[in-house]
C-alpha cells in the first residue's frame, strides 16, 4: 500500500459534519445511499458477530481509483455536480453534498475501500501560458506502479483550436509520465484518458489518525492517513465497490448489542440495538415498501406507487445467522393493523411550482404503535427526510387535536423538486425552511396560517369526529344500558325474593298474579320517550331494528343506525313469569312515583317526580319499580311494604355480569 | 305457578320432533363448591341422546358448569347485598359458580338474534342439589322467560324431583318435572358440546353401555371418567371390574377417578384389584357406618383385599370420607372416625351432610328441619348443627384438623430438607396459611 495525499479533508471540517450524522445508522445510511447511486441492485450488509466491523457489499458499476481520489474521497465532490442529476439507470441520485462514506468518520477508527470499473477515466488539465511542462502522475495523485499505467494513458493536447502532435510540439520523458511543450506562449488544454480495464483498487482511510490531528494540520504533509494499492486483475474484473468500516467505536457496539427491552414491548425505541437500526435503515435508505401477503389497506398501496428504478431491489443485513431483508415499512400496510376507512384516509397531490408531490395522510380510531410510525414520513428520491413528524403543525395545536396526531401517519412521496443542494441540510435529516418548495409542501400539508388546515388538518378533523362520535355513542349507549339494569335489578331481586319462599314471596307472588288496576292519573299523562339525541358528533342518527350489531355508523353517509330491537332498549321486564311493560310519563310533581296497572300488565313511572333531579336514569328507575312494585304487594300493611321495596332497592345483580 | 308433570309425560307429551330442546345446566350460587370440577349433567345428556334417537327433535346444550380450557370454572363473588349469607349468627361468603346470568341472556339473546332456526321451543333446565333452587335456577329461569318469552321452560333433576312444590312456587318455569325419566341404555350425547369437550366423563354401572360410551369418548379426546352411581361394587363389583378391563387399555393417559358411590363394606378382591390399577388416579371410600359406629374391620379388609392386589405402599390416590354434620353426631364420634380413617387410607376428606327431602333422616326429624329455609338445608350451613349441640365453628375446626392431618400424612413437600427444622417451619407456616382459606379448607384436602 502506498500513500496517497487526498485534498479537500480538514479534520476540523470532518469532524464537524460526520457529527451531523447522529446516530451511527444516520452516517451509515450515505454507504447504501452511494451503492444505489452507483446502480447497485442488491447490497449486502454484514456485521461481524461482535460488531467490532461492518462490511457493505454492492453490484453497483463501481469506481476507478481516480474517480475514488478525485470525486469521492473528498468533501464537496458530491456526484450530481461531475455525473449529471441521473444514473446510468435513469435514477434520480441521493448523494448531493459530497460528504458520502466520509460520514463515517466519528463511527470508525478505519474504512476500507476496495473497488474497481470496467471503464476509461477522463479529465482535463490546463497548461497555462508560461508553462511549459506537465507531470502525469501527480495530476492524477493516485500512486499507480509505472507499469500498470503504460499503455493505458492517451492525452490530447489543444491550444486553442488547434490540435498539438506529440514530438513536434511536445515531448514525452522516457518513462511517459511527463511531457514537456516546444514554447510556452499560449495556454494549453490537456484532455487525459486512463483506460482502467482490469484495474481494481484497494484503500484505507484512517479516521483515527485524520481526527487526532491538530485542526490546523497541514494535510498536504501527510502521505500515511490514506493509503492505496492499485492491482491488475487477470481475466474479467469484478464490479461493485465492498466497503468495511474497521473498529466500530465502543459507544457504536454497545448500541448494536442493546438487547430488548424485557416484558411487553409496543415501540421500536424498546426493541434490541439490531432491530432499532434495521428499522430506522429501513426508512432512510432507498428501499421498496413492504407488500403483506393479506394487505389490509389495498386503497393505502395504491397512493403508493413509487417510479420504477427508484429502490433498491435487496437490501439485506446480515449478523451472525440472523439476515433480514428490509423493505420500508409503512403502518397501514403492516399486519394485523385496521382497515384505514374511506373518511380517514387524505390523498395528498400537489403539482406546483416544480414541486410533484403523492402519498396519503392516514387517520386511525385508536392510537398508533409501534409510536415511531407516527407522523408524516417525507421520502424525497426515495428516502426519508428526518424522521417522520408534522412541520412544526404540533407547536400549532393543544388539545383534542393535538392527542389526535398520535393516531395519524402518513407516506409523502416527492417525485420532483425538494432536492436542490440548498433544500436539503447536511446528512438529509431536514429542510431549509427558507426552501420556496418546501413551503409550497408545508402549505398544503398542514397549512400557512396559525391553524392547522391542509391535508393533516382533515385528517386530524376525522380522527376527532370518530372520536367524539364514538364517546357521544358510547354515552348514549351506555345510558340505555343503565336504564336497562334497573329493570333487570328489579326483576332479579322479585325472582329472587319469591325463590326464597318467606312472607314477601308470597306477597310477591300474590301481585304478580292479580289483575286489578290502581292507576290515578298517571296513565292519561302525556307519555314520553328517553329520546335519542339527532345528532352524535355530526352525524344524523336513525332507529333501525334487527342490525347484526348494536350500532352501525356510516361515516361516509353520515348516519348512525342504532337497534332499537336490542335488549337495552327494550321497556318491558319480567316480574316473576309476568311480563310488564313500563310506559314514561310527563306527571305532575305531586303524583305518585310510578303506578301500576296489572289488568294490562303495564307499568307507569312519572318522569316528572321531583325526585329524579336526586338520582341517575338507573336509580330512579329503580326506585319508581322497586316502589311500585312493593306497594302493590304489600297492599295496606306499611312495614311489609317499606321492608319489600328497601330489599328490593338493595338487590343488584352487577357482578353477576 | 308451574304444572307438575313426570318425565314420561314430559317425553310422550311436551316435545314433538317440531321442537328445538335446549339443555341448560345452570350456575350454582353456594358459599363453598369443592367437588366444581366433576359437574357435569348426566342427565341432560342422555336426554339429549334420546331427543335425538327418539323424538327426532333438535337438540342444543349450554353447560353454564363446564370448565373453560383452563380447566377452570368462572366463579365470582356474589353482588355485596347477597355476599354473605348468615346462618345463625355465622356469615358464610357466597359465589356464584359457572356462567354468569347475563352471559347466558347474551347467549340467549345471539341465538334468537342470529339464527332464528336454532330458537329453542323449549328450555330444560336441570338441578343437581335440591337446595340450590332458590339462587342459579330460579335466575336461570327469569333470564330464558326474559329474553326469550314465547319458549316453555321445564325444570328436571334433583330439585324439581324432591322438591317439586317449593321449586314450581320459586321459579318462573312451565313445567316441573317430579320423575326423572329413566334412560339407562341412553347413552351420554357428547356431541352436543360441540368442538370442545369437557375434561371428563361421567358413567353409570351398565357395563355395555359404558364401555361403549368410554371407547368414544377415548376417540374424543377424553381421558377422565368417573361413576355417578350410588353403588359402584354392586354385583360383586363384577360391572366395575368388566368395564375398567375393557376400557383401560384403550390410552396410557386414560384414568378412572372413583369419586362416589365406593363403599367398603362391599370391596371385593376385584374391586381391590381395579383400585390398585394405576389406571385409577383416585378412590375416595364412603364411609362404613354400622349404626352408629364406624365399621373399623372393613377398612381392614379393604387394606388387606389392596395388599393381595399389589397396593402395599401408601399413596396419596386413597382416601376416605367422614360425615359430618349428621343428625344427632358427637365431635369426638367424628374425631375418633376420622383417625380411624387415616389409620387405614393417606386421607381423609370430611363429607358435609345435607338431609334429603324424603330421606329417613328427613322424615326423622321433619318437625326440627320445618323451621329451617330450604336454602339452609345446604351441607355447608350445618342444617342439624342446632339438633347436635355443635356449633358451625367448630365444623369448621374440623376442617382444619382435617386439613392438618393430611397435611402431615401426606405431605412431603418438604422431604428434600430431610427433617431439618427449617421444614418444620416451612410446613408449619403453610399449615398456618391454609387455616386462613376462604371459603374452603376442604379444597386443600383434595
Amino acid at each position: 500500500m502506498i500513500g496517497m495525499r487526498l485534498g479537500g479533508i480538514d479534520p476540523s471540517i470532518l469532524r464537524e459534519l460526520s457529527g451531523v450524522y447522529t446516530p451511527f445508522v444516520k452516517a451509515f445510511k450515505e454507504l447504501i445511499s452511494n451503492a444505489y447511486d452507483a446502480d447497485a441492485e442488491t447490497v449486502r450488509v454484514d456485521f461481524t458477530p461482535d460488531f467490532s466491523s461492518v462490511t457493505v457489499t454492492d453490484d453497483g458499476h463501481g469506481m476507478t481509483p481516480f474517480e475514488f481520489r478525485t470525486d469521492f474521497a473528498r468533501i464537496g465532490g458530491g456526484s450530481r455536480r461531475w455525473a449529471g442529476d441521473r444514473t446510468r439507470k435513469d435514477r434520480l441520485r441521493i448523494g448531493s453534498k459530497g460528504i458520502g462514506f466520509l460520514a463515517l468518520a466519528r463511527y470508525c477508527d478505519r474504512l476500507r475501500v476496495d473497488s474497481g470499473a470496467e471503464r476509461s477515466f477522463e479529465v482535463q488539465a490546463e497548461i497555462p501560458e508560461g508553462g511549459n511542462s506537465f507531470d502525469l502522475l501527480s495530476f492524477l495523485g493516485v500512486p499507480i506502479p509505472i507499469e500498470l499505467l503504460q499503455d493505458r494513458v492517451t492525452c490530447q493536447l489543444r491550444r486553442g483550436n488547434r490540435k498539438l502532435e506529440e514530438d513536434k510540439d511536445y515531448t514525452w520523458n522516457k518513462k511517459h509520465t511527463r511531457l514537456t511543450l516546444d514554447r510556452v506562449t499560449e495556454t494549453v488544454n490537456v484532455k487525459v484518458r486512463v483506460d482502467c480495464k482490469g484495474l481494481r483498487f484497494s484503500s484505507q482511510l484512517d479516521f483515527e489518525r485524520l481526527l487526532h490531528l491538530a485542526d490546523n494540520a497541514d494535510l498536504e504533509k501527510l502521505d500515511d492517513f490514506a493509503t492505496i494499492e492499485v492491482t491488475k486483475v487477470e481475466g474479467a474484473c469484478p464490479t461493485g465497490t465492498t466497503i468495511t468500516a474497521d473498529r466500530l467505536k465502543q459507544f457504536v457496539r454497545r448500541e448494536l448489542k442493546a438487547e430488548r427491552r424485557k416484558g411487553f414491548v409496543r415501540n421500536i425505541s424498546s426493541r434490541s440495538g439490531l432491530e432499532q437500526f434495521n428499522w430506522q435503515l429501513s426508512r432512510c435508505t432507498p428501499v421498496r415498501y413492504a407488500t403483506p401477503a393479506e394487505n389490509p389497506n389495498p386503497a393505502v398501496s395504491k397512493l403508493l406507487t413509487l417510479p420504477t428504478q427508484s429502490t433498491l431491489a435487496h437490501l439485506e443485513v446480515t449478523h451472525g445467522e440472523t439476515s433480514t431483508s428490509l423493505c420500508r415499512p409503512v403502518y397501514p400496510l403492516a399486519s394485523g393493523v385496521a382497515v384505514v376507512p374511506p373518511d380517514m384516509l387524505v390523498k395528498v397531490e400537489i403539482d406546483e411550482g416544480g414541486l410533484k408531490v403523492e402519498g396519503f395522510i392516514a387517520g386511525f380510531e385508536s392510537i398508533i404503535f409501534p409510536a415511531e410510525y407516527r407522523g408524516l414520513s417525507i421520502r424525497v428520491r426515495g428516502v426519508s427526510i428526518g424522521d417522520p413528524g408534522f412541520l412544526g403543525a404540533d407547536n400549532l395545536l393543544t388539545g383534542v387535536s393535538k392527542a389526535a396526531l398520535s393516531q395519524i401517519t402518513g407516506e409523502i412521496v416527492v417525485l420532483s423538486g425538494l432536492d436542490a443542494v440548498d433544500t436539503l441540510n447536511p446528512g438529509r435529516e431536514s429542510f431549509y425552511e427558507e426552501s420556496e418548495q418546501y413551503k409550497i409542501l408545508r402549505k398544503h400539508l398542514i397549512g400557512d396560517g396559525e391553524k392547522v388546515r391542509g391535508s393533516l388538518g382533515l385528517a386530524i378533523d376525522a380522527v376527532i369526529r370518530r372520536s367524539s362520535v364514538r364517546s357521544g355513542l358510547a354515552d348514549v349507549i351506555g345510558r340505555a344500558a343503565l336504564r336497562r339494569r334497573a329493570l333487570d335489578d328489579v326483576s332479579a331481586g322479585v325472582s329472587y325474593l319469591i325463590a326464597r319462599g318467606d312472607k314477601t314471596a308470597e306477597l310477591l307472588r300474590k301481585m304478580v298474579k292479580a289483575k286489578h288496576s290502581h292507576v290515578n292519573g298517571l296513565a292519561s299523562a302525556k307519555p314520553i320517550e328517553v329520546p335519542l339525541p339527532p345528532r352524535i358528533g355530526g352525524l344524523s342518527v336513525i332507529q333501525s331494528k334487527d342490525l347484526s350489531e348494536a350500532t352501525e355508523i356510516d361515516y361516509v353517509k353520515a348516519q348512525i343506525r342504532v337497534d332499537m330491537s336490542r335488549q337495552e332498549w327494550l321497556w318491558s321486564f319480567v316480574l316473576f313469569d309476568r311480563q310488564f311493560q313500563v310506559i314514561l310519563k310527563k306527571g305532575d310533581p305531586d303524583q305518585p312515583i310510578a303506578e301500576a296497572d296489572l289488568k294490562e300488565s303495564k307499568i307507569y313511572v312519572n318522569w316528572g317526580h321531583p325526585i329524579k333531579m336526586q338520582m341517575d336514569e338507573r336509580g330512579f328507575l329503580r326506585t319508581a319499580l322497586a316502589w311500585v312494585v312493593a306497594r302493590e304487594a304489600a297492599g295496606k300493611e306499611p312495614d311489609h311494604m317499606m321492608d319489600l321495596a328497601l330489599r328490593l332497592l338493595s338487590f343488584n345483580m352487577q357482578g353477576d355480569g | 305457578m308451574a304444572k307438575l308433570i313426570t318425565g314420561n309425560a314430559l317425553l310422550s307429551k311436551h316435545v314433538t320432533r317440531r321442537d328445538r330442546v335446549l339443555l341448560l345446566n345452570p350456575p350454582v350460587e353456594e358459599t363453598r363448591y369443592s367437588w366444581l370440577r366433576w359437574n357435569q349433567p348426566l342427565d341432560l345428556l342422555k336426554l339429549g341422546s334420546h331427543l335425538k334417537s327418539e323424538v327426532g327433535c333438535g337438540v342444543e346444550l349450554l353447560d353454564c358448569m363446564k370448565p373453560d380450557a383452563t380447566g377452570s370454572v368462572k366463579e365470582d363473588w356474589l353482588p355485596r347485598d347477597r355476599r354473605y349469607h348468615t346462618v345463625k349468627g355465622e356469615r358464610y361468603p357466597m359465589r356464584r359458580y359457572g356462567l354468569p346470568y347475563a352471559d347466558i341472556g347474551k347467549h340467549l339473546e345471539s341465538v334468537k338474534r342470529d339464527d332464528a332456526k336454532r330458537m329453542p321451543s323449549q328450555v330444560w333446565v336441570t338441578s343437581l342439589c335440591s337446595y340450590w333452587y332458590g339462587g342459579g335456577l330460579a335466575q336461570t329461569c327469569r333470564v330464558i322467560r326474559e329474553t326469550l318469552p314465547d319458549t316453555e321452560i321445564m325444570i328436571l333433576g334433583q330439585a324439581a324431583r324432591l322438591l317439586p312444590k317449593q321449586v314450581a312456587d320459586g321459579c318462573a318455569a312451565d313445567y316441573v318435572v317430579t320423575k326423572v325419566p329413566s334412560l339407562p341404555n341412553e347413552p351420554s350425547a357428547l356431541e352436543l358440546y360441540g368442538t370442545v369437550m369437557p375434561q371428563f366423563l361421567g358413567l353409570q354401572l351398565h357395563p355395555k353401555l359404558a364401555i361403549a360410551e368410554v371407547k368414544a369418548a377415548v376417540e374424543r379426546g377424553i381421558l377422565k371418567f368417573t361413576f355417578f352411581d350410588d353403588d359402584i361394587c354392586r354385583d360383586g363389583g363384577e360391572p366395575l371390574r368388566e368395564i375398567f378391563e375393557k376400557t383401560k387399555d384403550l390410552h396410557k393417559h386414560l384414568r378412572y377417578h372413583l369419586i362416589c358411590g365406593l363403599h367398603p363394606a362391599k370391596v371385593t378382591p376385584a374391586v381391590a384389584t381395579v383400585i390398585a390399577d394405576k389406571k385409577v388416579a383416585e378412590s375416595h371410600f364412603e364411609e362404613a357406618d354400622t349404626g352408629g359406629e364406624m365399621d373399623v374391620e372393613v377398612y381392614r379388609q379393604v387394606r388387606s383385599y389392596l395388599r393381595e392386589a399389589g397396593l402395599i405402599d401408601v399413596d396419596n390416590r386413597l382416601s376416605g370420607f367422614v360425615w359430618i354434620g349428621r343428625p344427632r353426631e358427637k365431635l369426638e364420634q367424628i374425631v375418633a372416625r376420622s383417625f380411624h380413617v387415616l389409620n387405614h387410607l393417606e386421607g381423609l376428606i370430611l363429607k358435609p351432610f345435607s338431609p334429603t327431602p324424603g330421606s329417613p333422616e328427613h322424615l326423622d326429624n321433619k318437625a326440627y328441619l320445618a323451621g329451617i329455609p330450604v336454602q339452609n338445608w345446604s351441607p355447608h350451613f350445618f342444617p342439624f348443627a342446632e339438633l347436635n349441640g355443635i356449633a358451625r365453628e367448630e365444623y369448621h375446626d374440623l376442617y382444619r384438623m382435617a386439613a392438618f392431618l393430611n397435611e402431615k400424612i401426606r405431605d412431603g413437600s418438604f422431604d428434600f430438607l430431610k427433617g431439618t427444622l427449617g421444614a418444620d417451619m416451612l410446613r408449619e407456616s403453610l399449615r398456618k396459611e391454609v387455616w386462613k382459606l376462604e371459603p374452603s379448607p376442604l379444597r386443600v384436602v383434595n
